[in-house]
């Protein structure tokens, strides 16, 4: 297969995957086909954060993991720094050049190299919700041509979004929240756009009281708003 | 809110239009440095600005904040008149159900930094209700592949029709997105926007409140 075919037929097969093992399989030998062999599924952590909570998916030599979480290397790796301020794809030995690599950035790339990774493929990832996060390839070496990058580019979208998505359903429950039938008007009313003010007058209540179920509810759905208790009550099924 | 612009209704708009094409340029030319674009008079309109043409665009203050064309598949468009080669893979999907989606931008102003602005979520939710009610549920468009990851998440469902190629310094893919009444569900609750975006159309309104619209 070429690697448009390689490209198009992982964006075709990765939707239909319903575990995240078969997906991790599937990636892994469609990297391969690219000289790919490791490769870091995760979210970026904001800077003074640790990886741990962003982790998604990783098939990266196993003693290069455990010593990049244990030294929390993520802090100063010069491919993080990037990502954190790059729409576009880029090779790791790129970052090497970049203002905020410091001596310790470089010594991450060099300890990665003696793992096996001396070069790689990084594409980043930004969400509909303002979430940034990365999927990063490594291989002994890179050289890759523009078809190969795009193809790249393509296959890290898709694998990042359907490793999102399995998560977020198999994510456990939400904890169960009652609303009262006035508390859940109120809720509707705020989610078609109207004030305190024109809901008391809807249902013929004091504002006062109007707030006290809009706090009440809002305390419930874990909200510091209205604009997020109604999220929360289209997430929790409470508006539809 | 957001309001829709019909070609075939522009003479009830044009203020709004000269304020689209400015906007146009602005970004496209301006900032993103689209050289071909370019207007001595600053008001980016191209072949494709006909009767045909459907404008979706948030105003602020009187000023367009944002914008978005959507063009007939059926009629000339750009991925099949400019671009044809990015649809690598099968016939370009046209037909009576289909859009092409393009042109949208935001006014610098009322961008987000890095997030998602308020003006680009009506836009996109704009579009999401004027098709639906018109029995149109696929689009195409040339996009920078960044934006693929966005739309997955509002729950569209997107297909590449071929690999990114570099046009204008920037990487460039051809999509189709299918999206349907649930994707509309999905995009309010992620943006959090519960309610419909859309202004009435102006020519269904009585003529003495024209006046009070922006």
């Amino acid at each position: 297969m070429n690697e448009l075919d390689l490209a198009m037929s992982f964006v075709e097969d990765v939707k239909k995957k319903t575990s995240i093992d078969d997906v991790r399989d599937q990636f892994a030998r469609t990297i391969t086909a690219f000289g790919f062999k490791s490769y870091l599924i995760a979210g970026v952590p904001l800077p003074g954060e640790r990886l741990d909570d962003y982790h998604m998916a990783s098939g990266l030599p196993l003693s290069w993991f455990e010593r990049y979480m244990q030294e929390n290397y993520v802090g100063e790796d010069p491919v993080v720094k990037r990502l954190r301020s790059s729409a576009q794809p880029f090779v790791w030995r790129d970052t090497l050049n970049d203002r905020t690599t410091n001596e310790l950035g470089t010594k991450i790339m060099n300890e990665a190299h003696e793992h096996g990774l001396g070069d790689g493929f990084c594409v980043p990832i930004h969400g509909a919700d303002g979430f940034q996060a990365g999927v990063s390839l490594g291989a002994p070496d890179v050289d890759l041509s523009e078809r190969h990058r795009g193809a790249l580019h393509l296959i890290s979208i898709y694998v990042h979004n359907q490793i999102r998505e399995l998560l977020m359903r198999n994510r456990v429950e939400l904890p169960s929240v009652r609303l009262t039938p006035r508390e859940l008007e109120c809720l509707k009313w705020t989610s078609a756009g109207k004030t305190s003010w024109e809901i008391s007058k809807i249902l013929n209540i004091s504002q006062h009281t109007v707030d006290w179920y809009l706090g009440s509810l809002g305390r419930k759905l874990g909200a510091v708003n209205r604009t997020q208790a109604v999220a929360e009550g289209f997430r929790r099924g409470f508006l539809h | 809110m957001a309001c829709v612009i019909e070609g075939h209704k522009a003479h009830f708009y044009r203020d709004e239009l000269e304020k689209i094409y400015r906007l146009r340029h602005q970004v496209f030319v301006d900032e993103r440095g689209w050289k071909d674009l370019w207007k001595p008079d600053g008001r980016e309109i191209d072949q494709f600005d006909t009767e045909s043409a459907v404008h979706i665009a948030a105003f602020r203050n009187g000023e367009a904040a944002g914008c978005a064309r959507l063009l007939p598949t059926v009629g000339p468009h750009l991925l099949t008149d400019v671009y044809p080669w990015l649809c690598e893979r099968g016939p370009i999907p046209r037909g009576p159900h289909i859009i092409e989606w393009g042109r949208h931008c935001v006014a610098k102003a009322w961008r987000d930094g890095g997030q998602p602005s308020r003006v680009g979520a009506e836009l996109i939710l704009g579009v999401l209700e004027y098709c639906l009610p018109r029995g149109i549920t696929e689009c195409t468009g040339e996009s920078d592949p960044v934006w693929i990851s966005g739309f997955l998440q509002l729950g569209f469902d997107v297909d590449p029709l071929g690999l990114p190629e570099v046009i204008d310094d920037g990487p460039v893919v051809a999509v189709k997105m299918t999206f349907s009444d649930k994707t509309l569900e999905t995009t309010r609750s992620v943006v959090g926007i519960p309610h419909s975006v859309l202004e009435p159309d102006r020519e269904e309104m009585p003529v003495g409140e024209l006046r009070l619209q922006h």
